[in-house]
């Protein structure tokens, strides 16, 4: 009887460590899998950002939650509400321009908890005047959650390079 | 003796502990090649960033690369036909070689013949090849000039309306009530209803605004000064279009980003014709000719050592026209210059520049026609000082001599646009002394200047990857 209770123990210590090992995987994995999901559309909406910023010629509105640039033929508005970051096109002359403000394509980052854009001038100087901004640069926190299971959370934040106004336009 | 004997395990028992064992290592290599696969994508998005990041920055450097071929005029390993331009730069490597990436290039649009006039396009391509076969590409395009409007390729070097050195110099409005403001004269005179506009740029270390100074326009001061420097009380005023009645200083109009192109002018050298100081009249250059370059011959009938003197003779401008002064120039009493239509006038100086009186008579009314240039790469010995009774049409760019512009009557007026390392403007008496920038000088080019003081600048720049 002993040796049978120390048996069932035993296996029962064996079975509870075997089976906490496993759900520690599977949330590690499942919170890896989301990292890795916010890490490529984190790093695929900085190209989309510095393709735009690259090429505009002028910030029309800079806010810390907006930004508006113009183009020669278009204006492109990056907006944050409600946990998404959009991006609305006023003319669809590139593929990834979307004018329709409720498509999901123009939902660039989603599950964000935070979404901050700064702006810099020529000397690396922190601004909001629009006639000096020069620079700009977007940080991000997002998080993608299992609703049943709070441990498989991830988390993400990601801080942009300072993309430069290259095509910038004269004062005018 | 006593032992225990072993019970054998049935046969049909035998194995079972291995099946579990397998089940387990199952699961776990189930997780592992689920980990696996995770961290390879992880690893390809990243590598694949990386990639596109090094083949944007070789692209980058395709641009470096091709101005410096353009403002150069030096296409040494560059294949050339059809009028198009290329190249291809290899031998760039990442992680131990193995990794490799190259640059192709192609201008296009370039006419040697017509580097002022013709406004060239770069592509820059940026190609990463990984080891196994998959490559990254990017391409930069780029046109030229400060526009896709612009009219040449070459980079404005008259940006603003008034620009002092960025670091040390200030622009000092002293007291009257001058506005300054801005037209196009490509689109034909200054009309304050139908051809003005808020595009003049005051720029400098710092900027000062005395009472009744106005600026349709902005204020760009480095970040570290006071970007507008008023008096108590002060009645001056920095507007846009949209500013509001009530507002006196529009701060978004304040830039904190100034833009001026600094550079040493060379003085030419080669052939042309010495000028001596006149005592009539003497026609220079030929309507609908080629640029002709004069040497003014310093010291001559005024006896004045190291000066170039024009106190009663008349220099006619009736064509295009570069005159070198080597030293100083002094234009006082009925001497003048005074540029015929057809004409323009180019004078690079590399001293003082004293123009009185009658001066300069740009009768053209194209500030483009009239550039005042000096030569001087120091700061000392250099200023320029204007006196205008009249209306004063031309450019004067000095980066390193200090200007001074004196209203010299209630009629005096300027339309144009100066960059000097310190500027102060003296309105005559009261009197406002409008000052109107011609933005049309973003698209002049002055043949005078050189090219590497006025190089090639690219704008326009497309993305594609």
């Amino acid at each position: 009887m002993v040796e049978l209770m120390v048996a069932m123990s035993v296996t029962f210590v064996i079975i509870a460590v075997t089976l906490a090992a496993y759900t520690f995987i599977a949330r590690n994995f499942t919170r890896m899998a989301n990292t890795q999901r916010l890490e490529a559309d984190g790093r695929r909406s900085f190209a989309m950002l510095n393709k735009d910023i690259l090429t505009a010629t002028q910030i029309s509105s800079a806010t810390t939650t907006q930004l508006v640039l113009s183009f020669p033929s278009k204006t492109v508005t990056y907006s944050y509400a409600s946990g998404t970051l959009k991006r609305v096109a006023s003319a669809a002359v590139a593929p990834e321009d979307v004018t329709d403000t409720n498509s999901v394509r123009a939902k660039i980052l989603t599950n964000l908890t935070a979404c901050n854009f700064y702006y810099f001038d020529t000397s690396g100087n922190a601004i909001t005047t629009l006639a000096s901004i020069k620079e700009v640069e977007l940080m991000f926190s997002s998080s993608l959650s299992n609703a049943a299971d709070n441990l498989k959370t991830a988390t993400y934040t990601a801080v942009s390079p300072r993309f430069s106004l290259s095509n910038r336009s004269y004062l005018q | 003796m006593n032992f225990r004997s072993q019970r054998r395990i049935p046969k049909s028992e035998r194995g079972s502990s291995l099946l579990v064992a397998m089940c387990f290592t199952l699961v776990l290599a189930v997780a592992l090649a689920s980990y696996q696969t995770a961290c390879y994508y992880t690893l390809k998005t990243g590598s694949r960033s990386l990639q596109t990041l090094r083949s944007r920055q070789l692209a980058e450097a395709g641009l470096e690369e091709a101005l410096w071929a353009l403002n150069n005029r030096n296409f040494s390993g560059w294949t050339i036909a059809s009028g198009v331009y290329t190249k291809s730069l290899t031998g760039f490597t990442y992680e131990s070689s193995q990794v490799t990436g190259r640059i192709n290039l192609t201008i296009t649009n370039y006419d040697d013949a017509n580097r002022n006039t013709t406004k060239p396009t770069i592509t820059a391509v940026g190609i990463i090849q990984n080891t196994d076969g998959t490559s990254v590409t990017r391409t930069l395009s780029a046109g030229t000039g400060y526009s896709s409007t612009a009219a040449t390729g070459r980079a404005p070097i008259l940006s603003n309306a008034l620009a002092a050195n960025s670091t040390s110099g200030s622009v000092n409005l002293t007291s009257g009530g001058m506005t300054i403001d801005s037209y196009n004269s490509s689109l034909g005179s200054y009309n304050s209803s139908t051809n003005s506009g808020y595009a003049a740029v005051v720029a400098g270390s710092s900027v000062t605004l005395a009472n009744g100074t106005q600026v349709k326009g902005y204020v760009a001061t480095p970040p570290s000064s006071s970007a507008v420097v008023l008096s108590t009380g002060s009645t001056a005023k920095l507007t846009g279009p949209s500013t509001s009645g009530t507002v006196k200083i529009d701060a978004s109009r304040e830039s904190t980003s100034p833009n001026q192109i600094v550079a040493d002018v060379p003085t030419p050298s080669g052939a042309g014709t010495t000028l001596n100081e006149p005592t009539g009249t003497v026609h220079l250059g030929t309507a609908g000719g080629s640029t002709t370059t004069y040497y003014a011959t310093l010291g001559g009938t005024s006896g004045w050592a190291g000066w170039y003197y024009l106190s009663s003779g008349t220099l006619q401008v009736d064509g295009p026209v570069i005159l070198v002064i080597p030293g100083n120039l002094y234009i006082n009493g009925s001497g003048s210059i005074v540029i015929k239509s057809g004409g323009s006038l180019q004078i690079l100086v590399s001293g003082n520049a004293y123009i009185y009186y009658n001066g300069i008579d740009n009768q053209t009314h194209l500030p483009k026609n009239l550039a005042i240039i000096n030569t001087n790469s120091s700061y000392v010995g250099n200023s320029v000082q204007v006196w205008t009774p009249t209306k004063f049409y031309g450019a004067i760019y000095a980066p390193k001599a200090d200007i001074t512009l004196w209203g010299y009557s209630s009629a005096s007026e300027l339309f144009g646009s100066l960059v000097g390392n310190n500027i102060t403007v003296y309105p005559y008496s009261s009197t406002a002394l409008p000052l109107h920038y011609d933005v049309a000088l973003r698209d002049a080019v002055f043949s005078g200047v050189g090219d590497t003081a006025q190089p090639y600048a690219v704008s326009n720049i497309t993305d594609t990857f």
